[in-house]
């Protein structure tokens, strides 16, 4: 069990995917998991292990889904009572439809590190690489004329900084690689004259206009290290953004949910297997526990609901 | 019985980290709560309140009470330390003018500041008095009983420090020479520094700078207020863009920010020798955000930034506001520090900063989201 997750663990990190990890670290019987067991669960959503049944995945998917957007690792707590009793630094979920005891759910975020390659050996080259190590990044620095396999990830951002010693040479190499930032250091004007050697190589403008020319956010920066700093700066920028539109098309946030009457849990209405039919509309259920309790006496739930 | 002042030692969190619990920790042959109720004991409070919470049953085992220390536990800790404070107050003895609020995790403190404190109380009849050392405000503080209503309506995870910014005018800040009021112990690393502080206390200022060393006076100065994550990050940032750094924090040594060209244990500003190109960050976490910006805010610096939420920010603001500081000086302070680049890490954070002080310094502010 322990193997497998660490396996999983260790595929993810080093595809540089990011992932959450959830560990059971706490149970008040009776409940399905039990402290110890863990689960992987990917950006998209999937979830694998064991952290206990029912109604315990789908919140742990999305605290473990938020955890990935925010980076902050967070303890749930899984319990019929939670929303009534909260405690400071836990947060709470109400579930009436597992098995009635109380799980407490540890979930960390597992973000790869930012890599950054650097072409060149420049004063800005320099600089970035020094500074990229104070962030903590994992950097790369390839000299002019050296060709080296990079293996693109969403985490690559590229960064040529040759500044005149075969600029043309290290583009090439850097448009090669599937990175999601690619910036190079020079006046616009540099970059048309090398712009128009790419082209005749058989690079298309659309890859082209994706290169950040000149290099980093627009503060001012006129020395190697403010040059450096406002590409880092434009990095960390591009990166969250990058982020950013990849989260609403997880099921986080999804549109199509309904609430469950009995327990109040929100239920996704396309996968939704137990619904009952109440005043010409349809109620869904996250369980069979649910909706019997609501089939005995729907107008208990539905006056409390409104 | 005549009028006194009781003191409330606050012992009820729950911070057990590394499965110990923290009020046991030893200190050489006692308990961190043994020696704060000794130094309590010791001085002229005329009755102890201790307030337990978590673990109270393993902590009163642990401890010999006497007859003179009223007992509270607080049942409700986890709500914050407010919660312990109000517990403390409802215990204090009709007779006592003012509570002093005593943290269980400082074994600093002396008996003798309690005694200052407590008479510079009978001598001011202030409603606040804050021991300040080297400009930087610690603990305990004290409470006049005028005020025992208004700390009965706070909430959450916040002591005295709520009622300063309704009060300003109320506040007394009594300069103490014991470097005890600032340090407070999470672990067993904060133990052996603290230790080690007291047998060799801080240097005056330590600079690595040559004053007639003219090339460096006209270097860029970047002068940083705290020593967390965010501050350290900034320290080496700072180092690699060819700044001066300066660090002003009471515990900070050579030692733990080798990359800094000057420390500064005393918050006075006046001794760093601030011009209009030194860039000023505060990233105190709320110890003395404020005394900071206050000071800052009397210099010519042209960056002036407070590192923390937007919320924490606007509540700093508004306790500057209420020490008469001017709406046009407050607007020279930008928080939350630091570009908006969604930042995250304390290092991104720290570049963020470092990048927004490049535009101010290029005069291209920018809103890089727009």
């Amino acid at each position: 069990m322990y193997d497998t997750f660490l396996k999983r663990a260790s595929e993810l990190h080093s595809s540089d995917e990011p992932f959450a990890a959830a560990t059971v670290v706490r149970c008040e019987r009776p409940t399905s998991g039990k402290p110890g067991d863990r689960a992987i669960i990917s950006k998209d959503g999937k979830l694998s292990g064991w952290i206990g049944g029912g109604c315990a995945q789908p919140i742990v998917i999305q605290e473990a889904l938020k955890s990935l957007q925010d980076g902050v690792p967070r303890l749930i707590r899984v319990s019929p009572t939670a929303g009534a009793d909260p405690v400071d630094g836990i947060t709470g979920y109400t579930m009436m439809c597992h098995s009635g005891g109380t799980l407490d759910i540890f979930i960390e975020p597992v973000l790869p590190k930012l890599h950054l390659v650097i072409f060149g050996r420049s004063p800005v080259a320099q600089t970035l690489a020094k500074l990229a190590k104070v962030m903590s990044y994992r950097v790369s620095i390839i000299a002019p004329e050296e060709s080296r396999n990079i293996k693109a990830s969403p985490q690559t951002s590229i960064v040529v900084a040759t500044q005149g010693e075969d600029d043309e040479g290290a583009l090439e190499q850097a448009l090669s690689i599937e990175a999601p930032y690619l910036a190079f250091v020079a006046s616009n004007k540099k970059w048309e004259a090398v712009r128009t050697y790419l082209r005749e190589k058989g690079f298309q403008d659309q890859r082209l206009n994706t290169v950040r020319v000149p290099a980093g956010l627009d503060i001012g920066a006129s020395s190697p290290e403010e040059i450096a700093v406002s590409i880092l700066a434009q990095v960390i920028q591009e990166r969250r953004k990058s982020h950013a539109p990849e989260m609403p098309k997880l099921p986080v946030i999804e549109p199509a949910q309904a609430k469950d009457p009995v327990c109040g849990m929100m239920v996704n209405i396309a996968t939704a297997k137990y619904n009952s039919d109440y005043d010409n509309r349809k109620v869904f259920f996250c369980c069979a526990h649910c909706k019997s309790s609501f089939d005995k006496d729907p107008g208990k739930f539905m006056s409390a609901a409104t | 019985m005549e009028s006194f002042v009781s003191a409330i030692v606050l012992a009820a969190g729950g911070s057990s980290r590394m499965g110990s619990l923290k009020q046991l920790m030893k200190v050489g042959e006692r308990t961190l709560l043994e020696i704060t109720l000794g130094a309590v004991k010791e001085s002229a409070a005329g009755e102890t309140v201790l307030v337990l919470g978590h673990q109270a049953d393993t902590i009163l085992k642990s401890l010999r009470m006497d007859e003179t220390t009223k007992l509270v536990v607080n049942e409700a800790y986890r709500n914050g330390m407010s919660t312990s404070i109000q517990a403390g107050l409802r215990a204090v003895s009709s007779d006592a003018r003012a509570a002093l609020i005593v943290l269980a995790d400082q074994p600093f403190i002396k008996s003798a500041v309690i005694d200052q404190l407590i008479s510079e109380y009978q001598k001011s009849g202030a409603s606040i008095i804050l021991p300040v050392y080297k400009g930087f405000r610690g603990n305990p503080v004290l409470i006049d009983r005028s005020l025992f209503n208004e700390m009965m309506e706070i909430s959450g995870d916040i002591g005295c420090r709520s009622l300063f910014g309704l009060h300003s005018d109320k506040i007394r800040k009594l300069p103490v020479e014991d470097i005890g009021v600032l340090i407070d112990i999470d672990t067993a690393e904060d133990l052996a520094k603290a230790q080690s502080i007291q047998d060799h206390p801080a240097q005056e200022v330590w600079s690595s700078l040559q004053l007639e060393d003219r090339s460096m006076e006209q270097m860029a100065h970047l002068l940083i207020v705290g020593q967390d994550e965010i501050a350290q990050s900034l320290i080496k940032l700072g180092r690699l863009l060819k700044f001066r750094v300066a660090v002003v924090d009471p515990l900070i040594t050579k030692e733990d920010a080798p990359d800094a060209d000057q420390i500064l244990n005393d918050l006075d500003l006046t001794k760093a020798n601030v011009t209009t190109s030194t860039y000023i960050v505060v990233a105190s976490r709320g110890r003395f955000d404020e005394e900071a910006l206050e000071q800052a805010l009397s210099t010519p610096a042209p960056y002036i930034a407070l590192v923390g939420s937007k919320k924490r920010g606007a509540e700093v603001i508004q306790r500057l506001r209420s020490v008469a500081v001017s709406e046009d000086s407050l607007k020279r302070v930008r928080f939350p520090a630091g570009l908006e680049i969604h930042a995250s890490t304390p290092e991104e954070i720290a570049l963020s900063i470092m990048a927004e002080v490049v535009s101010i310094q290029r005069s291209m502010p920018v809103n890089p989201g727009s």
